[in-house]
């Protein structure tokens, strides 16, 4: 497998999300702060929880749900917005077989990941889903787990977003096999029409800090941009389980409390409890909620995803062995 | 356990006293919390390190949607009663 940075195209659009400098300003926080307070695989969205769980199980949990049904023999994964690669890292110890494809826009997950998968059949790419490319029907199944929310910027008018959103969707299709599937996990906006354009109150003011030039959607933004592309197969709402990720995230900060400050210092530790902060404010008040949806290529469909490209056709050729 | 209105309140005071950086010393239960420097964010803080503290959670549909005119001993009653 080949581990080097795509060449990226260029996109033939304005990038319509957060900006490689933008996403650096939180993920690009040291790893070492992030493993104090995640798992140990580094899962960074929310679990999903049932009565007795810890932490780690939650997130297996989580991605249990999304591969319910789903024959991970030789299975060929794409993970948009990877992070440190904690959902490959699962599929693969599930399935050996399997082999994955993770991009994200962080240089610094980006060496975090491809350290932690050396030898591993994984390829990790510096890239943002718009400037990626990859043959048609390249995957059985993309995952996106807590990157949507950057694919629009706050400032973006409701009609640059949906196109945005749709350029996304027809272009995970374009890259599915037929049947294959895209599980999407994201906070959406859970908001009277009339706040939804405007979003300035102190804590998204707040998260704008943590996360400039994100904007996450709302349900109805998602079902109607996929649907030319995908069917829906399940989806589920629930914001309680990232209130108590974020809980629990919080509480493992607290007990780890000086050597955090030892990492980013005591005003990056009081930063961090105020991110918490904000965050458990807008699910605690039902102002964002956390989708859950997998959704079906449809076929038949006239994709236009580009045509094959050399960067990753070693890739494709071994999905085609493997298929 | 259930925590009492005497060692919520306790709680309380310290982890808004760490919130705010305001000398524990000087808050009072009937501070305001508005008045003490928690904004919608910092009461965001209180509530969680609270819940960690005392290991409750609270069930946030039964606290007042509006806490910044509360006194903190009112605060801790509230959330005395708001845990599931």
């Amino acid at each position: 497998m080949r581990c080097e940075d795509i060449e990226p195209s260029v996109p033939s659009w304005d990038p319509t999300g957060s900006s490689a400098a933008e996403i650096s300003v939180h993920y690009d926080f040291p790893a070492a702060a992030f493993g104090l307070f995640l798992t140990p695989e580094m899962d960074y969205c929310a679990g999903l929880w049932r009565t007795g769980d810890e932490l780690s199980d939650a997130h297996a949990a989580n991605l249990s749900w999304f591969l319910d049904g789903v024959d991970l023999t030789g299975l060929s994964l794409l993970d948009i917005g990877c992070g440190w690669g904690s959902a490959i890292k699962r599929v693969l110890r599930r399935s050996p077989s399997a082999r994955a494809v993770g991009l994200t826009f962080s240089a610094q997950q980006v060496d975090y990941a491809r350290t932690q998968f050396a030898g591993w059949p994984v390829t990790i790419l510096h890239s943002s889903w718009e400037a990626a490319d990859f043959p048609r029907s390249s995957f059985d199944y993309a995952i996106c787990f807590g990157a949507f929310e950057h694919f629009a910027r706050r400032e973006s008018s409701k009609s640059d977003r949906m196109a945005g959103y749709g350029r996304f969707f027809e272009r995970v299709a374009g890259w599915l096999r037929p049947g294959g599937r895209l599980g999407l996990q994201t906070a959406v906006l859970s908001l009277p029409a009339t706040e939804l354009e405007d979003l300035d109150t102190p804590v998204t003011r707040e998260l704008e800090f943590v996360f400039p030039g994100a904007r996450p959607p709302t349900v109805g933004e998602v079902e109607t941009a996929a649907a030319p592309w995908l069917d829906l197969v399940a989806h589920q709402l629930e914001g309680a389980d990232y209130l108590r990720t974020y809980r629990c995230w919080y509480a493992r900060a607290m007990e780890r409390s000086s050597e955090l400050e030892a990492v980013i210092g005591k005003q990056g530790f009081a930063d961090l409890k105020r991110y918490f902060g904000a965050v458990l404010a807008v699910f605690r008040t039902g102002q964002w909620q956390l989708l859950r949806v997998v959704m079906q290529r449809i076929e038949g469909t006239d994709l236009t995803s580009a045509d094959d490209v050399d960067a990753l056709s070693t890739f494709a050729a071994g999905t085609e062995e493997s298929a | 356990v259930t925590p009492d209105s005497q060692r919520m309140l306790a709680t309380l005071l310290d982890i808004v006293a760490d919130v705010t950086e305001v000398e524990r010393a000087d808050l009072r239960p009937n501070d305001v919390v508005s008045q003490v420097g928690i904004d919608s964010l910092g009461i965001s803080q209180v509530l969680v390190e609270v819940e960690i503290e005392l290991a409750v959670e609270f069930d946030y549909d039964q606290l007042p949607d509006d806490w910044s005119e509360l006194t903190l001993e009112e605060l801790a009653q509230a959330m005395v009663g708001s845990i599931f």
